[in-house]
């Protein structure tokens, strides 16, 4: 069980809560769904229920933690580990060892349990997340599903009472997604253990959850069973949060593109291949025109970043061409190509390089020779059109992520594109960021530009897609506009993509009771 | 350098022996190789090695071709003693007497070609045996080896998150340099340049690799490690007599070697 009253928790150097004042009680053997924007403090309160906070981090700390009657100010982190574990989101990050069987061993191993019982708990823990078949495999060779049904096993094999799950799917393929969900659910089931999932994407899990618990700014807004959760409907969608029954009335937002506009890319038969690989892409076509919005979807390891990379010039064609606003990419330089297309990465970290907001804005018509004056007069009329002008000489380091986000917007804008490559944009964004993301994706392809985004979630590429393209085994299954895409994903058995009406689960709510 | 670093998966006897007494071995093997130095023992240890390479199942044409560039810093090695020692009988001269004025230069003498066969063979041996046991010891193995062995398990996890990781952080390497291709950022090899690629390079791979970081320690501290002094393993990598044998043997049998040859008085300098 777990008590907290009158929690609060102010990290060492900010100035805000991230939790301000904080009662709760989870019985045992609960499902809870713990919900909220990004930011509002939802990682914070799992940290404070592990005991690693306050223990492993400085700050401010008051109220009281109590895990099975266990005090977490008094009781170490490692003594709690024995009654509450968490999975976290990266699956890779949270495996320290090189073997399966190591991975799970590594909890019972540092409680110097007896080999025989761990042994057994390997075969158990493994067994519950249907990984036996992984035993004898090394990490490095696991998918990223799999890593995260490893993650689950080794915090399992320490057969704690709770179970905190932090946006366990947010880095997985819809098919990985289910499959992790499937053995959450089952999880509970099985071993009646109380179970909290940390989750934006309601549509799938609600069903099977008791309560939901929905956090904003620090503080709990709503505590409620799960089936209530509708009555609360125009304040979590002003929150942000994604419900699995307001889907329908957000109808798509990208404009009509007209059969007759330009052809921005032209993709004819390509394929690449890796040296002394198998062919990553195999004669893949497809056309994105003016003005449109391209969803690329398909399992992780189908193609989609190898297409985008090739595409960008980064992975050079085994055979095929890329016309790129009516000129082979093949006879472009470097520099011509590169000012083309706008990359926007999975991790907005991974593409801020300089030491303030204002250089990293004119980074790149730096490197392309522009003038340095009249770039750093567009940075600055950027910024000030993406709210940073208040951050121009600060550390992008200190952003928030929708900050971050628009900053990596700003420096792509500044040498005016024509094609936008977005490589997973929004894993583990809530709605509002994923929302502010596309209106800018929006006003990009109004100007008669394009866009290309990998994406997951269908519900999202039902609002913003023109067209989807999906890619298996590196060839192209659907090239078409997304509404028949959809039906096309079912008839061919790749539901996971389609949202959740086309494979008739749309009255999730009305099933859970 | 990677491809020199991997594990040859094909078990064999030698794969299977204790990483200690490996270990062991690959020391007083490299301080023989270091301290002997008559060409016929150089040669001999060096033949010594071919051998186990063969009995560990490893193939020695990909030894060879992945030790090309040593092979040829041998040569050189064996070359420039040759024509650097005057010492000894000369047995020919590289330009025949016949040739006016400078001939006779650049006599070959038995010392060089003793000089350059244990310099050579020295080097080849050590790599040679180096390669050997990196071949034939999986790193996890060695580390949780040495951790049952009494090495404090937080330094043997040190190096096995370390390798857990390295390939994390190569290829984040990898996605932050398309991003800087991606906005016309191009190497430069220019020496301000260079330092202000490293700049923005290790930026971004800080950020993520904190992240990384905090994760990894949530995660490995959310499951009790550092909870008591000792912990089990399952992994029993044990440690036989016939190790414990070996590994007193091996050093015994190292030093009984080297006395040999400074009682016997094996020619200090390198005659044939």
């Amino acid at each position: 069980m777990i008590q907290i009253t009158g929690l609060s928790f102010k990290f060492a150097g900010t100035s805000t809560l991230a939790l301000g004042d904080v009662n709760l009680t989870i019985r045992d053997g609960e499902f809870v769904i713990i919900t909220g924007p990004s930011g509002s403090g939802k990682s914070t309160l799992c940290l404070c229920m592990c005991g690693f906070i306050p223990q492993g981090y400085n700050g401010d700390f008051k109220g009281k933690v109590m895990i099975n009657n266990k005090d977490t100010k008094e009781h170490g982190v490692f003594e709690l580990s024995r009654e509450i574990g968490i999975v976290q989101q990266d699956p890779e990050s949270q495996l320290c060892t090189l073997n399966v069987i190591d991975e799970v061993a590594f909890g019972p191993e540092n409680f110097l349990l007896p080999e025989e019982e761990i042994a057994k708990r390997i075969d158990w823990a493994l067994k519950v997340v249907g990984a036996t078949h992984l035993k004898d495999r090394e990490t490095s060779t696991l998918s990223g599903g799999e890593k995260q049904r490893l993650a689950i096993a080794s915090i399992l094999a320490l057969k704690p009472d709770i179970v905190i799950f932090d946006e366990p799917t947010s880095q997985l393929d819809p098919k990985a997604t289910a499959q992790i969900f499937s053995i959450i659910t089952n999880l509970q089931h099985q071993t009646n253990m109380t179970i909290i999932v940390v989750e934006h994407k309601l549509y799938q899990i609600l069903p099977f959850s008791s309560r939901v618990i929905v956090i904003d700014k620090g503080n709990i807004i709503i505590d409620a069973p799960s089936g209530e959760l509708i009555t609360y409907h125009d304040r979590l969608k002003e929150m942000g949060v994604r419900l699995p029954f307001q889907r329908r009335k957000e109808k798509t937002s990208a404009l009509n593109v007209h059969d007759s506009a330009e052809t921005m890319l032209e993709v004819k038969n390509l394929s690449v291949k890796y040296p002394r690989g198998n062919a990553v892409l195999k004669n893949v076509t497809f056309n994105v025109k003016k003005g449109e919005i391209v969803g690329l979807m398909g399992d992780n390891g189908s193609g989609k970043t190898t297409l985008l990379l090739s595409i960008l010039g980064l992975k050079k064609p085994f055979s095929g061409r890329i016309m790129l606003n009516g000129r082979d990419a093949a006879k472009m330089s470097f520099t011509e190509h590169a000012r083309q297309i706008g990359f926007i990465f999975q991790n907005p970290n991974h593409q801020i390089f300089e030491i303030n907001v204002l250089k990293e804005t004119t980074f790149a018509p730096t490197n392309f020779g522009a003038n340095e004056k009249q770039s750093e007069e567009k940075a600055l009329k950027l910024l000030s059109a993406f709210n940073l002008t208040p951050y121009k000489d600060r550390h992008p380091f200190g952003l928030s992520y929708g900050e971050k986000r628009r900053l990596n917007l700003a420096s792509i804008f500044i040498y005016e594109p024509n094609l936008l490559l977005m490589d997973e944009p929004f894993v583990g964004q809530d709605f509002k960021n994923i929302q502010q993301l596309m209106m800018w994706t929006n006003g990009f392809v109004g100007q008669g530009k394009s866009a290309i985004m990998v994406i997951h979630d269908p519900e999202i590429a039902e609002m913003y897609c023109n067209r989807l393209v999906f890619l298996k085994e590196g060839k192209t299954l659907v090239d078409e506009p997304t509404e028949r895409a959809f039906l096309k994903l079912a008839e061919l058995g790749e539901e996971e993509y389609t949202p959740q009406i086309w494979s008739g689960k749309h009255d999730l709510l009305h099933d859970s009771q | 350098m990677i491809s020199y670093m991997t594990h040859n998966n094909s078990a064999s006897a030698i794969h299977r022996l204790h990483p200690l007494t490996k270990l062991v071995f690959l020391i007083c093997y490299c301080v023989l190789a270091l301290t002997l130095s008559n060409p016929w023992y150089s040669l001999f240890l060096l033949f010594i090695i071919f051998v186990l390479i063969k009995l560990a199942k490893i193939s020695i044409r990909i030894f060879l071709r992945k030790a090309k560039v040593i092979l040829l810093f041998c040569v050189v090695l064996f070359v420039v003693q040759l024509l650097f020692t005057q010492e000894g009988e000369i047995l020919f001269s590289l330009i025949p007497s016949l040739v006016p004025v400078i001939g006779g230069a650049l006599p070959v003498t038995t010392v060089g070609i003793g000089n350059g066969a244990v310099m050579a063979a020295r080097f080849l041996s050590i790599v040679a045996s180096s390669f050997l046991f990196i071949s034939t010891t999986y790193p996890n193995t060695f580390a949780y080896a040495l951790m049952q062995l009494g090495l404090p398990y937080r330094y043997g996890f040190t190096l096995i998150t370390t390798l857990r990781f390295l390939p994390l952080f190569s290829s984040e390497f990898s996605v932050v340099r398309r991003a800087q291709t991606a906005r016309g950022m191009k190497i430069s090899i220019h020496p301000k340049k260079i330092m202000q690629t490293i700049r923005l390079t290790f930026l971004p791979l800080l950020v993520s690799g904190l992240v990384k970081v905090d994760a990894l320690s949530i995660s490995m501290e959310g499951r009790g490690f550092g909870a008591y002094k000792d912990r089990t393993f399952l992994r029993k990598i044990e440690f036989t007599k016939k190790d414990v044998a070996t590994c007193m043997l091996i050093p015994m049998l190292t030093m009984i070697i080297i006395v040999l040859a400074l009682w016997l008085k094996l020619p200090a300098t390198y005659y044939i």
